[in-house]
């Protein structure tokens, strides 16, 4: 073990060569600000202070415990150094012990004096333990004092207490909090320790008793009444002379014999209109009061409205000019096309591809938008027929602009079952979205709020195929995505156009089948299996429109070119008109824990709810619990 | 023991309500064996007229404890007696702890999660269809392109 030395002028030393071996397994705690060692022991602590009486040193040992050393074999040394060199060694002899009552504890004080060892004297000064004392001053009692003084601020059990008042004047409720229990003695755990509340005076002395709670239960709550009432008749007068009164909270413990061990009492001051302050009794453990504020938190709703994410841009894999062309053509550009083909300089100029050059015609179309392309001549096959056209991309794309629906119903009514959000798209047909994508909850002041997220439509098209995509994005992030026919067929020979009407009869007998018996409606005008283009991902849904729009039946792009050429947002909601006294009556749902006191108006407490604080009668209980969850105001 | 006549004219689920003294009994005595929830309390009036005006009372015993509680019905016999049967009020009598209690509160009138779904709400078969028209037209209104795709 270490011997720490503090002297009088601060300066510590350490030395690890300690021969008692009474001593020999403890520790040191060292205070450098009393200039005192502290020797605990495995039973118990001391206190070491001494001082040189002219002739030699006396050195005291104070300590919690009865019988800590041998006294017939107690001896220690201590080695003096200045400047570290070692200047001298004194072994201490135990001389006398006895017991000594110290503000209503008893201690044990342990009496030794040095013999010095080698020739010189050290001389040792007075190690101040306060500017008070002095050598010529110091008696045996005032250290002795000292020592205990120091040993039971260092050593006694205390608690860290916060009192919160909720409430004011007589409808105070006061909750006593504490934590933190330090200096336990030795054979004693939580178990034995109490915390009394009641009436006292000024100085902690206790009065009458309020309630006597285990220090494990953390907490003793009291109303204003419960504090008052428990007041002498004595602390009655000066109550009502002064308009304040005493409580203390006191920390104790139950000794072996049975009896109450009083460690530390915190007192305070409560004025009729029920607020409070401390009163310096404690020695120990921090005490706080928060007035007019509930010992927990409460909560507040936190719910997230999710976070989309945008995604990265689609990679577009383009297959223009490659081994087929693509041509644009105004409609006197195609008819004079149309004359070429069935001219003779074609069939003079065949070259032996196919049996028809005409059968190099992949497609001819009609879309519903201009595109744009780089003037030049239609080239069939190998042969460059000098016919004007101009050369374009196979992809177009056209955002259709944004939207921001209303939100009717600020409440659950805002979300799936109750609205329901379809769009219809051109092209394509009436699809369902996802309404919980459109709407969501924004925390605002703390409580939900409904809001909207801004929608906006993209179409991908693809003029070969006569195909388009539609994409539905909210906030950036795509949620749906729709396919659909655009491209008007243009017949060119007899096989090419009995091959367009056999699509056709197809897309309907496909549609049709996909509606009749559900009041559904697909893609209305037939999926062409969707060329997409890039890395279009559907995210989430494809899904069709059901319940309320419905149509059956397949149309041909030239058809559909008819319908409405605007994208169309249709939300279907309650029509539904709160009652102005509903939230006075009924309220809305909450589901968060809250303090009453910072509520107000009507309020209904969950089902199963804890009342076990409230001091009531068993039949008291049951009417409170029935009344608190079926509604109460605040 | 002190018994407190008032006039009280909050609903009866109102914690810390709104009580007009009306008058004051004192050296109240239970003279037989007294439901302390349910208790009959008999006094004598000179005047008839107080009687009418209250219809709430708290028992008062030491400095501070009460009970509050509802009059449910009063008897008037001749000769000035009147009996009072009353039924204690818990909310006010316990207001103070009440006010106190940290727990789940599942309907607020001012603090509220209006997105979990309300049960007591009575909702209307009929419904509303809004729309919104998007600003810009899918084709371009006109007649379009003529799109002829040929090999090679």
């Amino acid at each position: 073990m270490s011997l720490i030395l503090a002297l009088e002028n601060g300066v510590g030393y350490t030395k690890s060569d300690f021969l008692n071996y009474q001593l020999y397994d403890s520790g040191v705690i060292y205070t450098q600000e009393t200039d005192l060692i502290y020797l605990p022991t495995a039973d118990g602590r001391c206190a070491v202070g001494s001082y040189y009486d002219g002739t030699s040193d006396i050195v005291y040992m104070v300590s919690d415990t009865p019988n800590v050393f041998d006294t017939a074999q107690t001896y220690f040394k201590l080695y003096w150094y200045a400047d570290g060199t070692l200047t001298n060694e004194y072994e201490y002899y135990i001389q006398y012990s006895t017991s000594y009552e110290y503000d209503a504890y008893t201690y044990y004080v342990y009496v030794f004096t040095a013999q010095p060892l080698g020739a010189g004297v050290f001389q040792v000064t007075s190690r101040t333990i306060n500017s008070d004392i002095s050598v010529s001053t110091i008696s045996t009692t005032d250290i002795i004092e000292t020592l205990c003084a120091e040993l039971s601020e260092a050593t006694n059990p205390c608690i860290d207490i916060e009192l919160y008042t909720q409430g004011s004047g007589t409808n105070t409720l006061y909750t006593f909090i504490w934590s933190n229990l330090q200096n336990i003695p030795a054979n004693y755990t939580e178990e034995d320790f109490k915390i009394w509340i009641g009436s006292s005076d000024v100085s902690g002395d206790q009065g009458l008793l309020v309630g006597l709670t285990d220090y494990e239960k953390l907490k003793a709550q009291y109303s204003y009444g419960d504090l008052h009432d428990a007041m002498a008749n004595t602390q009655i007068a000066v109550a009502e002379e002064n308009g304040y009164f005493f409580t203390s909270a006191t920390l104790l413990y139950v000794d072996e014999n049975g009896d109450n061990v009083v460690c530390n009492t915190y007192c305070f001051k409560i004025t009729t209109e029920g607020t409070v302050t401390s009163e310096e009794t404690e020695t120990g453990g921090d005490v706080t009061i928060n007035e007019n504020t509930s010992p927990k938190e409460n909560d507040s709703y936190d719910g997230g409205d999710g976070s989309l994410t945008e995604q990265a841009e689609g990679q577009e894999m383009s297959v223009d000019n490659l081994l087929t062309t693509s041509y644009v053509l105004t409609e006197d550009e195609l008819v004079d096309f149309g004359y070429y083909l069935w001219s003779n300089d074609l069939q003079s100029s065949i070259y032996g591809y196919q049996t028809s050059m005409i059968e190099n015609i992949l497609s001819c179309k009609r879309i519903p938008f201009d595109v744009p392309g780089t003037e030049t001549t239609i080239k069939l096959g190998n042969i460059d027929t000098n016919k004007s056209a101009s050369k374009s991309s196979s992809t177009h794309i056209k955002d259709v602009g944004s939207v921001t629906p209303t939100v009717y119903n600020n409440s659950w009514l805002a979300f799936e079952p109750a609205t329901v959000i379809s769009i219809y798209l051109p092209y394509i047909g009436i699809e369902k979205l996802q309404t919980n994508l459109i709407y969501y909850c924004e925390n605002v002041n703390g409580l939900p709020t409904v809001k909207a997220r801004t929608i906006n439509v993209k179409y991908y098209f693809d003029i070969v195929y006569g195909s388009c995509v539609a994409c539905v994005y909210t906030d950036g992030v795509m949620i749906a995505s729709f396919n659909g026919s655009c491209g008007i067929d243009i017949p060119i020979t007899a096989s090419n156009r009995a091959s367009n009407e056999l699509s056709l009869i197809k897309q309907g007998a496909n549609t049709t089948a996909s509606t009749i018996g559900a009041l559904t409606s697909g893609n209305v005008f037939g999926a062409l299996g969707g060329f997409i283009q890039g890395n279009l991902e559907k995210t989430i849904e494809e899904k069709t429109a059901d319940i309320h729009f419905t149509t059956s039946g397949g149309f041909s792009s030239q058809v559909a070119s008819y319908l409405p050429g605007n994208v169309t947002l249709f939300i279907e909601h309650p029509n539904y008109t709160e009652p102005s006294t509903y939230k006075h009556d009924f309220g809305y749902p909450c589901n968060l824990s809250y303090n009453l006191s910072d509520l107000e108006g009507f309020t209904v407490l969950g089902h199963n709810i804890e009342i076990d604080e409230i001091p009531c009668l068993d039949e008291e209980r049951d009417l409170l619990l029935n009344i608190l969850t079926t509604g109460i105001y605040l | 023991m002190k018994l407190y006549l008032y006039k009280n004219t909050s609903d009866r689920r109102k914690v810390g309500k709104d009580l007009t003294l009306v008058e004051t009994l004192d050296n109240v005595l239970f003279k037989e064996n007294t439901d302390i929830l349910h208790p009959v309390f008999t006094f004598r009036k000179d005047s008839e007229e107080n009687w009418k005006n209250f219809n709430y009372c708290m028992l008062q015993w030491g400095s501070m404890t009460k009970r509050y509680y509802f009059i449910k019905n009063i008897v008037v016999e001749p000769g000035g007696i009147i009996s009072i049967s009353c039924e204690v009020d818990v909310l006010e009598t316990y207001k103070t702890y009440i006010r106190g209690l940290y727990t789940i509160v599942s309907r607020q009138e001012y603090i509220c999660n209006k997105s979990i779904r309300d049960e007591q709400m009575i909702i209307p078969l009929n419904r509303v269809i809004d729309s919104v028209e998007f600003e810009d037209s899918v084709g371009d209104g006109g007649d379009g392109s003529i799109i002829l795709t040929v090999s090679g």
